[in-house]
């Protein structure tokens, strides 16, 4: 049993912070995490009308006139779900790419991976 | 062509999709709050923008440090699994990494805020299910109850009011949320919309353990502690159909939810809100006491004092079985980093301090014997029966969990 899950400390690794605080991340600006928050917000409302438009082509196509109630009505099929979860993905992937691109990136690149680990507090500067 | 009006009113949303949702199987039970189109939209969407952060981002961190920087710093003589705090602050130079701690924050936000969206337009519904089902199971709420700071002190896992919001008599909304969160949390893996998988690898955990004392004197008495909405109790109930099963946490909300959860799924558990430091059961009441995930969410003054309680409340010859997260004992330099942010940006204060606490030595120093700790493959199903796989080779979470078990000694 080691001893630093010591409630009684904050600067133990057990309660880390108080009631209310903000954890920060390291090196983040407050702009640029705010604009990352509204990409995923908007990339959310694209894929929930992506799907919302797929169920009214899939009624008309039965037929059906895609009113509140019918859509609200509509159950898809495990296919269905399948395809546009996959169709989600995707669009993740295309909107998250520039960052998958600079990890990418890191991993081929030596002399910042060791900038990683020679220097100290560099997140911080 | 439908005849179907264009506008709905409102008050009739929850009663039309309990008809129109009875065969999905996201919904899983009759209590499973109610999503309208765009909402199951939005939590499918969630699951998928998780699975990127953590599948498809999350892997090529692991790469960056345990393939490339700790080989390097080994080289140098250094231990990256020792330096992780620096190797924490120095990712934040990689622009990629900020934007991945800052997303992974917002996706959990997003799944509690989307979630909550379907509770509160299903509620009027889920009391009147609660209500047609209030015969079976009960529920004991203590006005006078306090949780414990290391469970109030943050919103664990950041679910807004946490474990303990309540706002008063015939409040279910905590527990709602809760549930129809869990599944998006675990994306699934915990048995789909049931979340029951860790109840059922509990269950195979005894069976595979305690083979003979199953076949000569099954459980009779068990009790979960820090049983939430009673994911796993309820699937001990259904694994000890016999048994008279109890399931203790902090939160009215979470209880009065787990009651009438339970009820709807024709299984009778007794809930009461109390701390698994101290209960208010007699001694030697239990045959079996169980926690699922529970200890990494304590201090480290409450994980000595949950042990010592277990064994107050089990006879002589009974079994005490703690569920654990396996991912927390792997000591890689990335794990120790992914496990710095979460305790810092998912609200884990103590998940650090759970990856180097020894909960078998803590088991051994409250008076257990036999105290074995290992991983249990999981399963969707328990079965006496199966050839046992309790083993000490470690796993992904899911696919196995980390077990500590032992036996109160006979006096």
């Amino acid at each position: 049993m080691t001893t630093d899950r010591n409630d009684s400390s904050p600067e133990s690794e057990g309660l880390i912070f108080e009631p209310g605080a903000t954890a920060r991340i390291h090196g983040s600006q407050p702009d640029i995490a705010m604009l990352l928050r509204m990409v995923a917000a908007l990339t959310e409302e694209v894929n929930v009308l992506r799907t919302r438009l797929d169920t009214h082509e899939r009624l008309a196509e039965a037929g059906h006139a895609p009113t509140p109630l019918s859509v609200e009505s509509h159950v898809p099929s495990p296919e269905v779900v399948a395809e546009r979860i996959a169709e989600g993905e995707a669009l993740i992937a295309r909107v998250m790419h520039s960052v998958v691109e600079d990890a990418d990136g890191l991993l081929q690149d030596e002399q910042r991976i060791r900038a990683l680990w020679q220097d100290s507090q560099r997140g911080d500067s | 062509m439908s005849t179907m009006p264009k506008t709905m009113p409102k008050t009739e949303f929850a009663t039309d999709l309990s008809v129109t949702q009875a065969g999905d199987p996201s919904r899983a039970h009759p209590m499973m709050p109610f999503t309208r189109h765009d909402e199951a939209a939005r939590h499918a969407h969630v699951v998928a923008f998780k699975n990127f952060l953590m599948r498809q981002l999350e892997p090529r961190w692991r790469t960056l440090i345990d393939e490339k920087v700790a080989p390097q710093m080994a080289q140098s003589g250094r231990d990256a699994a020792t330096e992780y705090r620096e190797l924490e602050k120095n990712l934040g130079t990689v622009p990629a990494y900020r934007a991945w701690q800052t997303l992974m924050v917002a996706a959990q936000d997003e799944m509690w805020r989307s979630v909550t969206e379907s509770v509160d337009h299903s509620l009027p519904e889920l009391q009147r299910i609660e209500a047609a089902n209030a015969a079976l199971g009960s529920v004991r709420i203590n006005p006078e109850f306090k949780a414990p700071r290391y469970l109030t002190a943050v919103d664990i896992h950041r679910m807004p009011g946490g474990y303990h919001a309540d706002q008063g008599e015939g409040d279910l909304r905590q527990g709602a949320i809760f549930d129809k969160a869990a599944a998006l949390y675990h994306m699934g893996r915990n048995g789909g919309a049931m979340n029951d998988l860790r109840g059922h690898t509990i269950a195979q955990h005894f069976f595979d353990r305690f083979e003979s004392m199953n076949a000569e004197n099954p459980p009779k008495r068990i009790l979960d502690l820090g049983c939430t909405v009673g994911h796993s109790t309820v699937a001990l109930a259904q694994n000890f159909p016999h048994a008279e099963v109890h399931g203790v946490d902090v939160g009215a909300a979470l209880l009065r939810y787990a009651r009438a959860r339970s009820a709807s799924l024709g299984v009778s558990i007794h809930y009461s809100q109390q701390s698994a430091e101290r209960t208010d059961f007699a001694d030697g009441y239990f045959d079996m006491v169980v926690s699922s995930a529970v200890l990494h969410e304590t201090s480290a003054k409450a994980a000595p004092a949950i042990m010592r309680e277990c064994w107050r409340l089990l006879r002589p010859g009974g079994v005490m079985i703690h569920l654990e997260v396996p991912l927390r004992f792997d000591a890689s330099a990335w794990n120790r980093v992914r496990g710095w942010f979460e305790s810092v940006h998912n609200n884990e204060p103590f998940w650090i301090g759970a990856q180097k606490t020894d909960f078998a030595g803590l088991a051994a120093q409250a008076g257990f014997a036999e105290v074995c700790a290992g991983y249990q493959p999981s399963v969707r199903q328990a079965d006496p029966t199966a050839i046992p796989r309790f083993t000490s080779t470690p796993g992904p979470v899911h696919v196995v969990w980390y077990m500590i078990s032992g036996i109160k000694p006979q006096a």
